[in-house]
């Protein structure tokens, strides 16, 4: 419509006022009309092409204004359409009864120009602005849309299915009360076997809280990456990460948004829960003992006060069991009379299906909601994760590396990638081990193998208690190389020598190193600790 | 082990990339030695890229550099990273050798 001539419809059966319409419309610069003689002939334009006015005439044969009218105001896409009525001045009743219907405004016979022109133009205008209305509604929505598609996707919805390394099945739902909102779940690897499970719920809803929450999930990981990384590969407790998040959100945060975090970690070898609950609802664990709650002090929300300080509580899972988290929107949940869901409702929802795999129990948990609520529109977000321990993890603990020559000591160094990859080492770790194998097989080779005999080195890796372990046995004559001289490490250029400097890398890369005879030949254990910082096990070599 | 050599304005610059153990040292140690051993040559060693080196690896460091004194030539050893660092120390190499923080600078200090 804008820029171009309205599209106007002119409906009347006589030729003499249809003509006259037409030209005192033309005149005021009207001159996109069309015209019908009558109500089936005006119902088929009005079908064949949008128009922004209808003038009707209301007495008609065939079919007569009243019942255009009716028509148009049945049919949802032209109900919108404003339709002034045209009527002989003594036809007042039926003007009114045309008003009520629905017309926008009416023109009597014979039509005064100044009228006409104020009447034509104020409905056109109303139209105008009502589109202008309903596109503006129609971006919003859009935009509402594509941000609570964005929002869903910034959770995982990929739930890995337990393997022998990770035997724990895990299941979530998120539900934000209108397009987006302000809880978020998620769950990652944080370090060899241990798995990181989080939910939370900012305060308010809506735009503000979706915002808020975008900040708080993306620093969750962030963090986690951080702190393992200035830890060396050690993972980060709980109430740690929790402390560290709240120190980032009190920063630039005007408003004072806040969430409330519930952030768990779980060994999966040892099956030990450590959690720290920030103002959060208590987490369950369901299993084949019940439903009981894991209480704990609740510290303040996130965002609050810089100087919050939070606390761990530890707990034992049993294989088997399952770890519930969610936010209040479940428990809080309205119903039409505007009860509470409750907690008491939830455990019965947890108990159905206590020893059910997570997905039974979310489902079961939100089905149960949805009854509950029969109708009454969402109150709050509803985020809700289940974690279930299925087994011990089975993982490439050992991993063997034979050697007969030099041409096999690459396959060492590709045997503990291997092992390193499947353990999540961190680099450090792995590269002074790297080092430590090179130089103690590389003196075997050379000086163990140069009796020009067959012999073979046989390397056996593997990660016990946060230790990397080489044992390596040789069928050689007897050496300890503990027993070797230290290098002289001053000295210029010149009259610097290299020997000695393998096996002194060896004694200062490795928290450990034992030698003794074996049967036949020698055994050397390497040993190296992780998950320390540097300088812990510097001081101890 | 990798390396990549460039050239720049009469300096040559060697980048190690990876693990240079007993394994991959004669491969180092000759490019080295191709290098030096050409009188009044200028060699920067780029270590940005390596993940470890052991003592096979600082052997034929060891001899690239004296090689390099008899032929008048010049080696210098950069941007060395944490762990690099920390066995370039526990060797007692960090003095031996001449050592800059970035390639920028060990080009500077060669021409």
């Amino acid at each position: 419509m804008s820029g171009e001539s309205p599209a106007l419809l002119v409906v009347d059966d006589n030729d003499d006022n249809r003509y006259t319409l037409i030209q005192r419309l033309k005149r005021q610069g009207y001159i996109n009309v069309t015209t019908a003689t009558n109500g089936v002939e005006a119902l088929a334009r009005l079908r064949e092409q949008p128009f922004d006015l209808v003038l009707l005439d209301v007495t008609m044969p065939e079919m007569n204004g009243y019942e255009v009218l009716e028509r148009l105001k049945a049919d949802t896409r032209l109900r919108h359409l404003p339709v002034i009525m045209i009527s002989a001045v003594d036809q007042v009743e039926s003007v009114v009864r045309c008003i009520e219907l629905g017309a926008e405004d009416y023109l009597s016979k014979p039509f005064n120009p100044t009228l006409l022109g104020a009447r034509v133009g104020a409905s056109l205008e109303k139209k105008r602005l009502r589109d202008e209305l309903e596109a503006h509604v129609a971006r919003i929505e859009a935009d509402l849309e594509s941000a609570r598609q964005i929002q869903l996707s910034m959770v995982p919805h990929d739930f890995p299915a337990p393997t022998p390394a990770e035997p724990v099945e895990i299941f979530a739902a998120l539900h934000p009360a209108r397009q987006v909102g302000g809880d978020l779940y998620d769950f990652f690897p944080l370090g060899p076997q241990t798995l990181c499970v989080v939910v939370a719920d900012v305060s308010d809803k809506g735009a503000a809280a979706a915002l808020f929450m975008a900040r708080t999930k993306t620093l969750v990981r962030t963090l986690a990456t951080a702190m393992r990384g200035a830890a060396d590969g050690a993972t980060p407790d709980p109430h740690e990460m929790v402390a560290r998040m709240n120190e980032e959100l009190c920063q630039d945060n005007p408003h004072s948004m806040f969430a409330t975090v519930l952030l768990a970690t779980l060994d999966l070898a040892s099956r030990e829960l450590r959690f720290c609950n920030a103002g959060h609802p208590s987490p369950y664990v369901v299993g084949a003992g019940g439903v009981r709650a894991l209480e704990a002090p609740r510290a303040k929300p996130l965002g609050i006060r810089r100087t919050s300080t939070y606390v761990m509580t530890r707990r034992q899972l049993q294989i088997g069991e399952c770890l519930f988290l969610f936010t209040d929107g479940v428990t809080e949940a309205l119903d039409v009379n505007g009860e509470l869901f409750g907690e008491a409702r939830l455990e019965g929802a947890l108990q159905s299906v206590a020893e059910d795999s997570p997905e039974r129990v979310v489902s079961s948990v939100v089905e149960a909601v949805r009854r509950f609520a029969c109708g009454a529109p969402q109150s709050d977000d509803i985020a809700v994760v289940a974690v279930r321990l299925v087994g011990e993890p089975q993982m490439a603990r050992r991993a063997v590396a034979t050697i007969t020559s030099d041409r096999d000591v690459p396959r060492l160094v590709e045997v503990l990638d291997e092992l390193a990859r499947t353990h999540a080492l961190d680099a450090h770790t792995v590269a002074d081990m790297q080092v430590a194998l090179d130089e103690v097989v590389s003196n075997v080779l050379r000086y163990g193998f140069a009796d020009g005999l067959p012999h073979r080195i046989e390397v056996t890796m593997s990660v016990d208690h946060g230790t990397l372990v080489a044992e390596i046995e040789d069928d050689c004559a007897p050496f300890d190389p503990l027993t070797a001289a230290l290098p002289d490490l001053r000295g210029s250029l010149k009259d610097r020598a290299v020997g000695g400097l393998g096996l002194h890398f060896v004694r200062k890369l490795m928290s450990d190193v034992n030698y003794s005879r074996a049967r036949v030949g020698n055994r050397l254990v390497l040993r190296k600790a992780f998950g320390h910082r540097e300088g812990d096990f510097h001081g101890a070599a | 082990m990798e390396l990549l050599e460039e050239q720049i304005t009469g300096v040559t610059a060697l980048v190690v990339r990876g693990r240079v153990d007993s394994t991959t040292a004669p491969t180092f140690g000759q490019r080295l030695e191709s290098v030096i051993a050409v009188p009044k040559s200028r060699l920067v060693v780029d270590f940005r890229e390596l993940e470890y080196i052991s003592s096979a690896g600082f052997r034929v460091l060891l001899v690239a550099a004296k090689r390099a004194e008899d032929a008048g030539s010049r080696l210098i050893l950069c941007s060395l990273s944490a762990k690099v660092r920390q066995l370039f120390d526990l060797g007692g190499f960090l003095d031996l050798f001449t050592i800059a923080a970035s390639r920028d600078d060990a080009i500077l200090a060669a021409s």
